[in-house]
């Protein structure tokens, strides 16, 4: 249940964010969450609802964007994740670097 | 009037900055800190019992204690004759930099080589919030299954040493140790993988050394 801490984060940097740019009320935002952070979205969903009641991002519509696992391997083939192993198609070879994935970032806010 | 502005914010900067504040605490007064994580019931704590007994002698540690809820772990840890700290994260189901941040203030850290912190059993969440550890170790115990890496990646890529526990029990249990260290070594080439069981003492001086070998670098 890591959704609940992270909402808790989230909301956090919304009220910042509203701050900074003078909103008294954020009506939407966008999280981009990568694949590999095992986050499920509809937790997330209502863990923010919770979260934030009674602050400048009650009531906001949010829009999460998956951003898939990309490994690129030292062969130079760049992949997919599947089943969650990372084991390149090209050579073979395991592991290889995390190009995309391991996001999780708050991109957009709109407000008045 | 609705404005719209693009920002690109990490969800987890506010974990990140106290975690880097721990991280200087530590440096401060070169304590090395390892982020023990695994399920629940596979055996940090037992573990942490054997290691402080075997090492106890040449190693000053340090234990602080993550739990939902209880202090049963940290008693074990101070009758086997090491400092622990107790955290109850009421609920939340890993450690955070800021609970740590709260739980070292505890402590006297120069008076330690090694702090341990025993996270909440759970093999997601840990994996996810620095606490401002210089490495990450985890236990899988066989009973759990071979086929945690796969379902679990990224405490498998996030760690420097898997513990493969309960080496006692593989007669007994359906899961081949073989295709753990294959499937955690595909996620994570560089991990350093012992078999052990906390029972006989089987393998642990693998682990005792990584522990020493940690102290120097």
């Amino acid at each position: 249940m890591h959704e609940l801490s992270l909402a808790q984060n989230v909301v956090e940097i919304l009220c910042e964010e509203a701050t900074t740019h003078g909103l008294t009320r954020i009506t939407s935002y966008r999280l981009a969450v990568g694949e590999l952070r095992a986050v499920v979205p509809e937790m997330l969903r209502t863990c923010l609802k919770i979260v934030g009641r009674g602050t400048a991002v009650d009531g906001a519509a949010m829009d999460l964007q998956v951003v898939p696992g990309r490994i690129h391997c030292s062969c130079g083939e760049m992949f997919d994740v599947s089943e969650l192993l990372f084991l390149c198609p090209g050579c073979g070879r395991p592991g290889g670097e995390i190009i995309s994935g391991q996001e999780l970032m708050l991109v957009e806010i709109e407000g008045d | 009037m609705v404005t719209k502005v693009k920002v690109v914010r990490d969800i987890l900067e506010v974990n990140e900055r106290v975690a880097a504040e721990n991280r200087s605490r530590f440096d401060a007064t070169g304590v090395r800190v390892v982020n023990l994580m695994s399920a629940p019931g596979a055996g940090k704590t037992t573990l942490l019992e054997r290691t402080i007994s075997s090492l106890g002698s040449s190693l000053r540690m340090g234990v602080v204690e993550g739990d939902i809820q209880g202090s049963q772990d940290a008693e074990r840890i101070e009758r086997a004759g090491a400092v622990a700290v107790q955290i109850n994260t009421d609920g939340a189901c890993h450690l955070d930099a800021n609970m740590v941040a709260t739980a070292v203030a505890e402590l006297d850290l120069a008076a330690l080589d090694l702090l341990v912190v025993e996270n909440v059993g759970n093999l997601v969440c840990p994996a996810e919030f620095n606490v401002g550890e210089h490495a990450k170790a985890m236990i899988l115990s066989l009973p759990e299954g071979d086929d945690k890496p796969a379902k679990y990646p990224l405490m498998f890529h996030e760690s420097r040493v898997l513990l493969i526990n309960k080496m006692d029990l593989a007669p007994h249990v359906n899961a081949d140790p073989e295709r753990i260290e294959r499937d955690a070594r595909t996620i994570n080439p560089e991990i350093e993988v012992f078999r052990v069981s906390c029972v006989t003492g089987e393998g642990l001086g693998g682990w005792y050394d990584w522990l020493r070998a940690l102290q120097g670098g």
